[in-house]
């Protein structure tokens, strides 16, 4: 074991006309880029943003704005944004900063993607 | 050699009536004018007979002529003279008595049969004299010879007219037969001379010089007409080559160290006479000769030739060039050895031993050690060793201090036994590629040594120490300051003379900043041009260097200056209350982060600030002030934290992008009872904490996150203090800080909490070394820790006192924790 975080890693795919993305590992000021992108590379044919957050270890406040900004983003583009519950550190985090009744969770992916 | 040899020959046969007498071309005819003489003198003989009357002295008398003849005529006069005078003896007159006939037949007949054996004799002795005469010919031939082309003219001369009416001679080049000589004799018609040489190639005709150079057998042939119809360039050839009408030919390869080189053709025709057998072998003995002398000349020729070129080239070659002999002698030196080598001429570097040349220089190897002459590659050829590398040296001109790096590269001329002739030695100056070379490294560790701080002071004196001792022996920065030279930098040893230092500015564009002051490396050496364009450059690099780092102070100094104003505050004296605060951003070179913190009066008490404005570096800094400033000013007017917070929101939602922001706002409402409130807002912050003793207690309820939304939920909750409890306000860079295996987290802040004890500022300090310990790597967010104990009226004095000093020791605690914790992650690295 190093210092190192777990290694980040960002997935993404589409499901139908949901862009499914997929962070694994510690997000945190030094990894939030790579998201970003992962978040802004998303195919044309999409309304919905799906955010798996299921497979992070780490979750902080500066992944917190990323969220904040993705949906501020995506209401003028009429994209919605769907985010599949992380562990509970993740999500003790988002109700420390009651956001969980402002943010549209789903308990897995197929919820996310039914929703749409 | 056995194949090839000169038996059996058919065209012996050819030859072959002639089976008596001296059977070679060489022979003169047998008949000249002397038969003449002797039949006159055998008649003048008879007529006396006839008058005299006295026979036995007749017949005596008649002895005489043909023994006469035999003395000075050929071999077929004298047997004409010998028979007519035996004629003359039977058939005289005078004769009675029979047995004086018989005496005088017998007299006459056995002078006759003396007498032609005489001429036969001497007919033969002037053969082997005629056989001698061109084999010292074509030695003779080869010694006036200067080269091949003359040669074959001195040998063309020897084989007509005396082994031919016509000659020629052919070489094999390049697997080729080549005409090289023809001669005609005196006799032929001149355009047979041009026949000759247009002969067409005859492959697969034995009587073709062709033929016999493949078989390398000497011929004796007699062309026909249907070979010269079948060698002639043309009709007309053809017809010159036929009226010639060629008797024999003889056709005989050259053959020399082993191999046919060519081969001559010597043919008879308008003289009538006929190649003999003993020609055809005396022709080989004497192509043997002719080979050997044209191979020699041949091979002298190429090497003059070769000789010739290699002068015209090297001499006007870049490169310098010597040869030495054998011995070590200089036999030749181009214009550019002459110029680099410091010579007058090549004839004065000819002239004088190669140690004369050596002592005009100091010759150092790469790694500067002295050299000797012996070490230099061309010597080492001449003392034996089978290959000599090339060798670089470094080359002082002792007369003048110049520098030159020359790279020796030698080949050895051998002969054909190995023997070492000459030693080609060329050397290429490679002064400026070295120089060049040396200038980049020079260059590349001044930039590097300039790169190293970016303090002015001290960069130029990295600069100084850089040239010190391979460019410069002495280095100095000298630099206006108020009206007067201030040296700012010097390495190495100032010399006592102010002429061997060369100056040059330190240029920005038109800007001079000051000057660097260069000493020679050594006293042997002077500054080059090359040198001297070299400081130059070290001065420009080292004006912008300066200029950079003037910059960068001034730069620093002001946003040093601007970073100051958003620092967090001194920590006002709160009676009753001590504090203390760990405060560390994670910047490197930042001194402000993301946290704030604060404590003030509000209207109805105290009120303190902890926050967290997301992000990193001057814009987290500069909104964080703005966060701190709002939350401040909106608590110290409504005194109510939950409202303080929503203005928070408010004002972060108008500006640009997201500014999100994690806050806690409290005010403290002391009771007289020992008891004290506080009014906790959050606003998406890790919840503040509670120690009483050993209890570590979260206390508050979560907010909205500032900045996210236009609207949120913060309100107010109310929290007892008792006189001993301690509040613990922080920022989540303390939960968030990376172990070696995971964070730091809740449940560690509380363990460490709860296990500590004493006033604030040993708590902090304690907390900031768990901390500090459990670190591994770089830390990357700022960390804030405010601590608050309710002690109540009375030891506000001694504990503000204390506080003070704990809140810098904590403080600076916490910058040596990153910095210790950063090294083994990079030298793991």
């Amino acid at each position: 074991m190093t210092a190192q975080s777990p290694v980040f890693g960002v997935s993404a795919r589409q499901v139908a006309r949901a862009h499914v993305v997929s962070p694994r590992g510690d997000l945190d000021l030094s990894t939030v880029a790579e998201l970003r992108s992962a978040i802004r590379e998303r195919p044309d044919d999409c309304d919905v943003l799906v955010l798996d957050l299921r497979d992070l270890t780490f979750f902080d406040t500066s992944g917190m704005r990323l969220v904040v900004e993705t949906m501020q983003e995506l209401a003028p583009l009429g994209m919605r944004l769907a985010i599949v519950r992380g562990p509970q550190q993740v999500q003790r985090l988002f109700a420390l900063a009651r956001m969980e009744d402002r943010l549209p969770f789903f308990d897995d992916l197929d919820g996310a993607l039914a929703a749409t | 050699m056995t194949s090839t040899g000169p038996s059996p020959r058919p065209e012996a046969s050819l030859a072959g009536w002639r089976s008596w007498g001296v059977r070679s071309a060489f022979a003169p005819r047998p008949f000249s004018r002397g038969a003449i003489s002797g039949v006159a003198a055998v008649m003048a003989i008879a007529l006396v007979e006839v008058l005299a009357g006295d026979e036995v002295l007749v017949a005596a008398l008649l002895v005489l002529p043909p023994l006469v003849v035999a003395l000075t005529g050929r071999w077929g006069d004298t047997l004409l003279v010998a028979a007519l005078a035996l004629v003359i003896v039977l058939l005289s007159p005078l004769v009675q008595d029979t047995m004086q006939l018989a005496v005088s037949i017998v007299l006459v007949l056995a002078g006759g049969i003396v007498a032609t054996a005489v001429a036969i004799a001497r007919t033969g002795s002037f053969v082997a004299l005629e056989r001698f005469r061109l084999l010292v010919g074509v030695a003779d031939a080869a010694d006036r010879a200067d080269g091949p082309v003359e040669l074959v003219e001195g040998v063309l001369d020897l084989l007509v007219p005396a082994l031919g009416d016509v000659a020629t001679v052919d070489v094999m080049l390049g697997g080729e037969r080549r005409r090289i000589g023809t001669r005609v004799g005196s006799g032929v018609d001149p355009g047979v001379r041009g026949a000759m040489a247009r002969r067409r190639p005859l492959a697969g005709e034995r009587r073709s010089s062709e033929a016999s150079i493949a078989a390398d057998e000497a011929r004796l042939v007699e062309p026909d007409d249907q070979l010269i119809d079948a060698a002639a360039g043309s009709p007309e050839d053809a017809a010159l080559m036929k009226a010639l009408r060629i008797t024999t030919s003889l056709i005989v390869p050259l053959r020399a160290r082993g191999r046919v080189i060519g081969a001559f053709t010597a043919a008879y025709g308008p003289s009538r006479r006929r190649h003999a057998v003993a020609d055809l072998r005396f022709a080989e003995v004497l192509a043997g000769r002719v080979a050997l002398a044209l191979d020699n000349a041949g091979l002298t020729s190429e090497l003059t030739v070769a000789e010739e070129r290699f002068g015209l080239v090297v001499h006007t070659l870049a490169e310098a060039v010597t040869m030495n002999d054998a011995e070590g002698r200089i036999v030749y030196a181009n214009e550019a050895a002459v110029e680099l080598l410091h010579a007058g001429s090549a004839e004065e570097l000819i002239a004088g031993p190669p140690e004369d040349v050596m002592e005009r220089f100091a010759v150092y190897d790469e790694h500067g050690r002295p050299l000797r002459l012996e070490d230099l590659p061309s010597m080492r050829l001449l003392a034996g060793e089978p290959h000599a590398a090339p060798l670089l040296v470094r080359n002082v001109v002792r007369a003048n201090g110049e520098e030159r790096w020359l790279l020796h590269k030698v080949s050895a001329l051998r002969g054909p036994d190995g023997e070492l002739l000459r030693v080609v030695n060329v050397i290429e100056d490679l002064t400026s590629v070295k120089r060049a070379e040396r200038g980049q490294r020079l260059l590349a560790r001044a930039s590097e040594a300039l790169a190293a701080t970016m303090e002015p002071q001290r960069a130029l004196q990295e600069l100084a120490e850089a040239l010190v001792p391979e460019f410069a022996s002495w280095a100095a920065v000298e630099l206006p300051e108020r009206g007067r030279v201030d040296r700012s930098a010097a390495a190495g040893q100032e010399p006592a003379e102010a002429a061997a230092v060369l100056d040059v500015p330190l240029q920005v564009g038109a800007q001079t900043l000051g000057t660097l002051r260069l000493a020679g490396p050594d006293p042997s050496r002077a500054f080059g041009l090359d040198d001297r364009a070299l400081a130059e450059e070290l001065g420009r690099r080292a004006g912008v260097a300066l200029l950079n780092a003037r910059m960068y102070e001034r730069r620093t100094a002001i946003a040093n200056a601007l970073q100051h104003g958003l620092l967090p505050p001194a920590l006002p004296d709160v009676p009753g209350w001590p504090a203390a605060v760990a405060y560390a951003p994670a910047g490197e070179l930042s001194e402000v982060g993301g946290d704030f913190y604060d404590i003030f009066r509000g209207p109805r008490g105290w009120m303190l600030i902890v926050g967290d404005m997301v992000g990193q570096g001057p814009e987290a800094a500069t909104m964080s002030a703005l966060a701190r400033y709002t939350l401040r000013a909106a608590a110290e007017l409504t005194g109510d934290p939950a409202r303080a917070v929503a203005h928070l929101n408010a004002v972060l939602r108008g500006q640009p992008g997201v500014p999100l922001c994690t806050a806690v706002c409290a005010g403290i409402d002391e009771g007289p009872d020992g008891v004290a409130h506080l009014s906790l807002a959050s606003a998406g912050h890790p919840p503040p904490m509670v120690v009483r003793g050993t209890e570590v207690t979260a206390v508050g309820e979560p907010g909205t996150i500032a900045g996210a939304f236009d609207a949120g939920e913060w309100s107010a909750s109310d929290v007892e203090l008792r006189r001993g409890d301690v509040l613990v306000l922080y920022t989540d860079g303390v939960l968030d800080s990376l172990g070696e295996h995971d964070r730091f987290g809740e449940a560690r802040l509380r363990a460490a909490l709860g296990a500590l004890d004493g006033p604030v500022e040993q708590r902090v300090a304690g907390l900031a070394a768990r901390l500090e310990a459990f670190c591994h790597g770089e830390r990357r967010d700022d960390v804030t820790v405010l601590m608050l104990e309710y002690r109540g009226e009375g030891g506000a004095q001694r504990a503000a006192a204390s506080r003070r000093a704990a809140s810098s020791i904590t403080s600076a605690r916490l910058q040596n924790a990153k910095r210790t914790s950063e090294r083994p992650a990079s030298s793991s690295s």
